[in-house]
């Protein structure tokens, strides 16, 4: 499965934007801008999305995850390198007198699944809005592992009986001048790719008026 | 399925959702409650009936406008799921701890987790289901524990500071510190004491004291020395005895014990100090004395004879010059012997001394008292003593101690008879006994130089001494254990204070 250029345009356009009403949200939770970098979108082996993230390899990454469903399926995923999420839950509570060391270890855990939370459903809903599909989102769940160990542990529920390669369509953000880093990705199982390429193309030709 | 059997499962999940002890709201595309379980009924005081078929901004005005209702929002518009904690969320419900009689003006807010998923058929959001944890007791526990968790880390950071500044105090000082646990053995042990022993600490803690200072706290059969059974009861302890070093060469100590509550256990911290040096200078210096007063003696006895002797042989042919003159060397001589005489007393305090033992402070007074008596009847003085307690004391000390006090009185008395008063008083171990007179008095500046030897403030010829009485007098105080001072007022008189530890009587001792 291949996608033209011009769709992949279109669906890293898509990410930032999504990312972008993202990182809207999150700038105003921690009161400082959010930077965003260029996205990546390509087909990749599940074993190199960790790779190909190039997020602090063989460092602990915690994150956030969420199902989605309905038009696509896949996975979204929020990640940090072992250490910046905490940063970001200090930032995120400088107001609330708790960000106090004890504090936030215990709390990093809560901070990270409502942050992701907010984070990944205004990606998604970027996605859904735009293509004008339906996705429904799952609780998120919070994720923690080596590497491509934390890819593992997300599909350890459901092997993929298509093969290994999936859509990643990846971008990393950092806060201004702040040791926060991070990355969200949308993993899309490759059975849902007729479907978003249908969608990309009712897109482009309705909104863009290219006959793809 | 029959649709008895589905009707069946649908009461059985409508049961299992109001049996539930986590708040269950579901609401439909419309935004109209259709599910309201028992437990949110409980904690917001509203009832079901009331709720069902309302919009839940209409139940709940309280979270009109919050990320509850915008939660709502996208999962019935968009079908995603949303988490609010409690930590961050700044509405919730208005519910409170289930089981807490409450009135909803009176109401204690609980803490929530919500959860809102929306419930997808044929690819459709129809309805969204809103989950309600109690967190209170849990944000309490909690809190509580990150309280604990600062509080424990203070306490670390006291403690540990607390600890660096007792090692600095345990390095820096001249003593050796040695502390003991419950089986006396050594559980540190400072630089000052590897010092005096020649160990380094990592080499004799957990040694048995009995290696360095033996016998100090059990004896040879293993029996607990009479130390230990002070030391139970808080009392401090300073002795001297016999330290042994790394070389197994003896040595005097002088060791200080003090008993020390660690939880269930009695520890002991020592502080011991080297004195060989300062024993071997005290002994010259005793061995000086001793033979000054006896090798002084019998040249000056030789002195004073021959002068006598050529007094009378002279007598009548000299004239007043002369006469005179031999008069100085007899008053010179007899002076000398008196100091010579004084001076081995002094020095005999210590190496003479009998062991400690009950008196009857009152016998020891009336003793002085007769040995004064020419005295007394002389100057027509007057002497009072009250009741006087039982003290622990050397009786030929106490005597000399009392008579020389009593004597300074008669001595140094203004022109009206001299009066002397004695009183006891109990001063918890010990008593304090006060020798008063209405003498001459002794200027402030000087009360304390008198208890020195050889100090003396007035001329031989106003008063006669030698000026060891009353160094005299501080050094059997200070053998008893006592402590002594003066209170006066020149002109009026002096108060001698002394202390002397109690006693009783044994039982058949002299009774």
């Amino acid at each position: 499965m291949e996608l033209t250029a011009l769709q992949l345009d279109v669906l890293g356009e898509l990410a930032n934007m999504g990312l972008g009403t993202a990182a809207a949200s999150l700038s105003e939770m921690v009161n400082d801008e959010v930077v965003l970098a260029v996205p990546k979108v390509e087909f990749i082996p599940r074993a190199d999305v960790m790779n190909r993230l190039g997020l602090a390899p063989d460092k602990m990454l915690k994150g956030v995850e969420q199902v989605f469903s309905g038009t696509l399926r896949g996975h979204a995923l929020l990640l940090f390198p072992d250490g910046h999420s905490l940063s970001l839950v200090r930032m995120l509570l400088a107001n609330t007198g708790m960000s106090d060391s004890e504090y936030l270890n215990e709390l990093e855990e809560e901070a990270l699944i409502e942050v992701g939370n907010i984070i990944l459903n205004a990606t998604l809903s970027v996605f859904a809005d735009t293509l004008e599909i339906e996705l429904d989102t799952g609780l998120p769940n919070r994720v923690e592992g080596r590497d491509a160990g934390v890819i593992d542990a997300i599909f350890d529920l459901e092997p993929d009986p298509t093969g290994s390669e999936m859509l990643l369509i990846g971008i990393e953000f950092s806060v201004h001048e702040k040791p926060v880093r991070g990355f969200v990705a949308l993993l899309l199982e490759v059975g849902s790719l007729l479907k978003l390429t249908e969608s990309l193309d009712h897109y482009i030709e309705d909104k863009l008026g290219i006959a793809p | 399925m029959s649709s008895e059997q589905s009707e069946t499962s649908a009461s059985l999940l409508a049961y299992a959702i109001d049996a539930a002890e986590i708040g269950v709201i579901i609401v439909d595309a419309a935004g109209e409650i259709v599910v309201f379980n028992d437990w949110v009924s409980r904690t917001s005081g509203i009832s079901v009936e009331r709720a069902l078929g309302e919009q839940i901004e209409a139940v709940f005005p309280e979270i009109a406008g919050s990320r509850i209702c915008a939660g709502i929002d996208s999962a019935l518009t968009r079908g995603l799921s949303v988490v609010l904690s409690p930590y961050f969320a700044r509405t919730s419900f208005p519910l409170h701890a289930a089981g807490v009689s409450f009135t909803r003006d009176t109401r204690l807010e609980m803490q929530q987790k919500v959860s809102i998923k929306p419930i997808v058929a044929e690819g459709k959001v129809v309805q969204c289901i809103i989950q309600i944890q109690d967190m209170s007791d849990a944000m309490h526990r909690e809190s509580l524990l990150r309280d604990q968790a600062v509080n424990n880390k203070r306490m670390m950071s006291e403690h540990r500071i607390n600890e660096e500044r007792l090692r600095a105090i345990l390095d820096g000082a001249f003593d050796g510190i040695i502390t003991l646990d419950k089986d006396h053995c050594i559980e540190s042990f400072n630089p000052a004491a590897g010092q005096i022993f020649g160990y380094r600490a990592d080499e004799i803690v957990g040694c048995k004291i009995d290696l360095i200072i033996p016998g100090i706290l059990e004896l040879d059969d293993q029996r607990e020395s009479e130390i230990l059974e002070r030391l139970r009861v808080g009392e401090g302890i300073i002795l001297q005895t016999t330290g042994l070093d790394r070389s197994q060469r003896e040595f005097v100590t002088e060791v200080a014990l003090k008993s020390m509550q660690a939880g269930d256990e009695l520890k002991i911290v020592a502080m011991v100090r080297d004195i060989s040096e300062r024993k071997a200078i005290e002994q010259d210096l005793r061995d000086f004395v001793y033979v000054v007063s006896h090798d002084l003696q019998s040249p000056l006895h030789t002195v004073l004879s021959f002068a006598k002797r050529l007094r009378k042989q002279t007598s009548g042919r000299l004239d007043e010059k002369g006469e005179k003159s031999i008069g100085y060397v007899i008053g010179g001589a007899e002076r000398m012997v008196r100091l010579i005489r004084d001076l081995g007393e002094y020095s005999r305090i210590e190496t003479r001394g009998q062991v400690l033992e009950s008196l009857r402070l009152g016998d020891q007074i009336d003793s002085a008292l007769e040995n004064l008596r020419i005295g007394i009847e002389e100057c027509g003085a007057e002497i009072s003593v009250g009741d006087m307690p039982v003290v622990l004391g050397d009786s030929t000390q106490l005597i000399q101690l009392f008579q020389n006090l009593i004597g300074n009185a008669l001595k140094f008395c203004t022109e009206s008879p001299p009066q002397v008063n004695l009183a006891a008083k109990p001063m918890g171990e010990f008593w304090e006994i006060t020798v008063e007179d209405n003498g001459i008095g002794i200027r402030e500046e000087f009360q304390e130089r008198i208890f020195h030897v050889f100090q003396r403030l007035h001329t031989q010829d106003e008063y006669p001494g030698t000026g060891i009485g009353l160094a005299l007098c501080k050094k059997i105080v200070d053998r008893h254990g006592g402590r002594i001072w003066l209170e006066s007022e020149t002109d009026r008189g002096t108060t001698f204070l002394l202390t002397l530890q109690s006693a009783e009587l044994e039982k058949d001792a002299n009774d």
